[in-house]
């Protein structure tokens, strides 16, 4: 769910900091600060106005740390889209070349690997602690704006909450948030208490919203990702794929049969084909998730903290399953739900490590729906943006796996009539009904004499002559200098 | 007077389509050099001031009314003591009184037609006498491009103040409320405004040819109702019935594109429009038209390939005017279209949909608005107005699901007749714990029975079969609940602290 300060987030890759003086006695900085890398990440990110173009350049500066097994741990963002990956040790004037092995966009997390094994000697790995607890003193390690040389500031905790992981901008997680002044080029960076590392400085609120408000990933977002990628292979967190409702006016609850003892929650909407459809039905009253009560607002209790349910969904793999007691129609049962990820929804998040997808026919130029899409082109049109918003809460993910929009109609002597045509949704072609780019290039290379093209709200179809059409394409390809006239890459 | 004219211009401003360069400026006084106005205490005999008190509901507290506001504007007397304002200036009036020139004798008076599409209202006297010894005007219908007419106004000491400019342009345009498209007469016009009167009747050899209703000071552009479309308000009145602008029913897009005009089997010889929507048991469709239709010729006139016709008086005019503005509701027009290369003739019998019959009305003036209080949720009718309430970016502010039933609402609810019902507000109480933010959601049923109609509510109040009412909402959560006793208990604290006379409102 989006967060309503979302875009008060920021990444930490520019900034100042303070740093103050206040050791804990068994933390040791000269021996944390062997551990502490910096990373530096030139990343090539996609064009959607010019997709055939291979993207525009950018630098950015972020912090890791070294982890056992001769492995980095960072923020999926310091080192998304990397094209050329440099990391440098404290005292080491020399670069040394990086990979990223794993990225997990949904937490913000990445793995990274240096072929040159020389340069995890005598480094030593740091080692995780727990959840801290409220007003205790952290530590952050990094590199963030102000020098170049590591920092460290320090701060307390301050709260243990659900927040929007900004990076993909659609998941939300457990996050510590701090008040020591962490700033861009923290991002990755550990945070120490008494010498282990107990999260990950990752984002925060800009000094003109709120100060001093930073935000770590825990421990045990940090733990199931490395558990995760044990089997080779990130396999991303998954999820009950439900809403629910607090059951906190007394008329709703009197309506469920429930006792004024302030705990259960409602369910809302079960998304079709995903992990509780055909488990949980609206209006199932959740009572206990894993035998852990869940209160009228939706929490539960876990190490001693009161946090959303989800947490507990937070914990488990592809393949758990989860044991929810219910109330329906008054009765009172237990439902194991198999746990499994939920795709559909990606196309509303930031997305990474992927070239931008497109197919180029004539002077059309064809794109598929994304949160990159909007912020590309904006969102002025309203059925795009309401297809957009409405995708998972409308099913419409059933119907269109892809969303396959007519971005762009480049001038040509052939498309002169056309351009009124740009912005739309492409619903049929030739009759077929075009669910995903693929189905659309599939359509297009059908041999016809002319292309019906159905347009979402437009009466009147947008027809090509294959033949005009066919003449034209050399031309404008050379025109506009597009490479090649198609990337159906892979999808996510 | 200046304030309450900005208001009156936001308040327009809303409503005007933005492809022309029209900014508004009544409230300024411009210092531009200005024709030379000739004082004359004769024909002054035909206009009147008119002053309005405006008083418009609260849309989403519908028990209240806003504060008044005035306006003021010159109407032209018309023959059978009937005086010839905008729609604009009377929208919502609660009272109106009109003032002689000189004299300045005052009667009240009433809106006996008016017409928000195309932007007229015909007011009488209520003293009967009161125009007797005025001196009305006749409407001429042959103004055109390149003519001189003049802007009619009232000096301070009451004498007329004549502004001459030239038309430059007659086209068909959009008008304030921004629904139908009528002529214009475009003037070029440096007018010097006095007394803040919004409508000034414009004139050509003491005939009335228009009224302005837009006048852009930078620019210099007046915009004019043209006198075709106010004779047609005028003979559509006269019965007594007004049935307002007929329309057939149908989209169209030009038919320019080469490889369109081969899909479309057109035949070379012929120019027309592509039919590209015909609106369901419009006019259109109940006389055989269809999506992909050629459409070469209306009522005799053959068209253009943007869907203009030539007018033997303005030239090149789009069909619209042909239309609505000479045809009347119930005529009969024949239609000409290709269909796969065929000719076909279409007689097609024009009708117009009122605004209440939609099912988010575009516009709702003159009538307090329906609504019922129940438990602390006020139940309201979807309609544009009240989505215009979120203010003049109203279309990104306001509940998207509602902007998207409102402008599709063709698409989604072809054959209803019906309402939407939205929950528009709800009151802090006891009973409604934790609903805030359910403002703004449909509401689909309550204790199972269907809401089309606001009248649904009571219905579906009296269905409960015990325990507690189940309100199903389009919304997440879906379904909420009120406890009757609750509710019962809560309604008079409920209506004595947020000032609600009557629990609801149903006509």
């Amino acid at each position: 769910m989006l967060n309503n300060f979302m875009r008060y987030f920021t990444y930490l890759s520019l900034a100042i900091i303070f740093t103050s003086s206040f050791l804990s006695a068994a933390e040791n900085p000269a021996e944390i600060r062997k551990s502490v890398i910096r990373i530096t990440c030139v990343a090539q990110n996609p064009d959607l106005k010019a997709p055939w173009n291979p993207g525009n350049l950018s630098k950015g500066r972020g912090t890791g740390l070294v982890i056992a097994g001769n492995r980095i741990l960072t923020n999926a963002h310091v080192v998304s889209n990397s094209r050329f990956l440099t990391v440098e040790r404290d005292g080491d004037p020399k670069p040394y070349t990086a990979q990223v092995a794993f990225i997990a966009h949904d937490c913000d997390l990445a793995l990274i690997e240096v072929p040159d094994a020389a340069f995890f000697k005598g480094l030593p790995a740091l080692t995780f602690g727990g959840i801290p607890s409220i007003d205790s003193n952290v530590g952050v390690y990094g590199y963030p704006i102000g020098g170049d040389r590591l920092s460290v500031t320090r701060g307390v905790v301050s709260r243990v909450d659900f927040q929007t992981y900004s990076h993909s901008g659609i998941d939300s997680h457990l996050a510590i948030q701090i008040d020591a002044p962490i700033n861009p080029g923290n991002s990755g960076g550990p945070v120490m208490q008494n010498g282990k590392v107990i999260g990950i400085a990752f984002q925060g609120y800009s000094g003109d919203v709120a100060q001093n408000v930073g935000y770590m990933i825990p421990v045990p977002v940090i733990q199931r990702f490395l558990k995760d990628i044990e089997d080779g292979s990130y396999d991303r967190y998954v999820d009950l794929a439900l809403s629910y409702f607090s059951l906190i006016n007394p008329a709703m609850r009197k309506a469920y049969g429930l006792k004024e003892d302030n705990l259960g929650v409602v369910v809302t909407s079960v998304v079709p084909e995903a992990s509780s459809d055909g488990y949980l039905k609206v209006g199932d009253v959740l009572l206990s998730a894993d035998g852990r009560l869940i209160d009228s607002e939706g929490s539960i209790e876990l190490n001693g903290e009161r946090v959303d349910m989800p947490e507990i969904v937070e914990r488990k793999f592809k393949g758990d399953t989860i044991a929810m007691k219910i109330l329906r129609d008054k009765q009172e049962m237990v439902v194991n739900v198999p746990l499994k990820p939920f795709v559909p929804y990606l196309m509303q998040g930031n997305s990474y490590e992927m070239k931008a997808r497109y197919v180029v026919f004539g002077g059309l130029v064809f794109q598929p729906l994304s949160k990159d899409y909007i912020e590309t082109y904006g969102s002025a049109n309203f059925r795009i943006r309401y297809m957009f918003d409405q995708y998972v809460n409308k099913s419409i993910f059933l119907e269109r796996p892809e969303i396959v929009i007519l971005s762009d109609v480049l001038a040509d002597p052939s498309t002169t009539y056309l351009g009124g045509f740009r912005q739309s949704i492409v619903n049929e072609i030739n009759g077929e009904k075009i669910r995903s780019l693929q189905n659309l290039a599939d359509a297009l290379a059908k041999p016809a004499k002319i292309y019906v093209i159905k347009l979402e709200g437009e009466g009147r179809p947008l027809v090509l002559d294959a033949a005009i059409t066919k003449e034209a394409q050399p031309r404008i390809s050379k025109r506009y200098n597009i490479t090649a006239d198609s990337y159906l890459g892979e999808k996510n | 007077m200046t304030h309450s004219f900005h208001l009156l211009s936001k308040y327009l401003l809303l409503k005007f389509p933005t492809h022309l360069a029209f900014t508004l400026c009544l409230s300024l006084l411009l210092l531009v050099g200005c024709s030379p106005s000739e004082k004359s205490t004769v024909t002054n005999e035909s206009i009147i001031r008119v002053n309005a008190t405006c008083q418009v509901y609260d849309p989403i507290r519908p028990w209240l009314k806003r504060p008044p506001i005035s306006r003021q504007a010159i109407g032209t007397i018309l023959s059978n003591n009937r005086i010839l304002v905008t729609a604009e200036m009377v929208t919502n009036a609660t009272y109106i009184e009109l003032e002689k020139p000189v004299s300045a004798a005052k009667s009240s008076a009433q809106v006996e037609f008016i017409d928000y599409e195309s932007n007229l209202a015909l007011l009488k006297a209520d003293d009967a006498d009161f125009l007797n010894k005025s001196k009305p005007l006749e409407i001429d219908l042959g103004t055109k491009s390149g003519d001189d007419v003049e802007v009619w106004q009232l000096e301070d000491n009451d004498s007329l103040a004549r502004t001459v400019g030239k038309v430059n342009t007659v086209e068909v345009g959009p008008y304030p409320e921004g629904f139908g498209r009528f002529l214009v007469y475009r003037l070029n016009l440096s007018l010097q405004y006095r007394d803040n009167a919004a409508t000034l009747p414009v004139v050509r050899n003491n005939k009335l040819v228009g009224l302005l209703f837009r006048y852009d000071g930078r620019n210099q552009n007046g915009a004019v109702i043209a006198a075709p479309v106010i004779a047609h308000f005028l003979k559509d009145a006269a019965d007594g019935a007004y049935e307002g602008f007929p329309r057939i029913g149908l989209g169209f897009s030009s038919l320019r594109d080469p490889q369109l005009r081969s899909y479309a089997k057109k035949p070379e010889d012929v120019t027309g429009i592509y039919v590209n929507k015909v609106v369901k048991g419009g006019p259109g469709d109940l006389g055989g038209l269809q999506e992909g239709d050629v459409l070469a010729r209306v009522g005799g006139q053959d068209l253009d390939p943007d869907g203009n016709y030539i007018d033997p008086l303005y030239g090149k005019t789009s069909l619209e005017h042909l239309v609505s503005g000479k045809n009347y509701v119930g005529d009969t027009l024949t239609l000409s279209v290709y269909r796969d290369g065929k000719l076909l003739e279409k007689k097609v019998k024009l009708s117009r949909k009122n605004a209440d019959d939609f099912l988010s009305p575009p516009y709702t003036y003159d009538k307090a608005p329906n609504y019922v209080v129940y438990g602390g949720l006020v139940f309201l009718e979807l309609s544009r107005t009240l989505l215009k309430t979120f203010g003049n970016d109203w279309v990104s502010t306001a509940p998207q699901k509602l902007v998207y039933i409102d402008a599709f609402q063709d698409e989604l609810y072809p054959d209803e007749k019906r309402r939407i019902i939205i929950i528009g507000q709800v009151l802090p109480t006891d009973g409604t714990l934790s609903y805030g933010n359910l403002s703004g959601s449909v509401i689909t049923k309550i204790n199972g029975v269907e809401i089309k109609e606001l009248s649904d509510i009571n219905k579906g109040i009296i269905a409960r079969a015990g325990g507690m009412d189940e309100l199903q909402l389009d919304d997440d959560p879906s379904v909420i609940y009120l406890d009757p006793l609750v509710v019962s208990m809560e309604t008079d604290k409920l209506q004595k602290d947020f000032g609600i006379p009557a629990l609801e409102r149903l006509k």
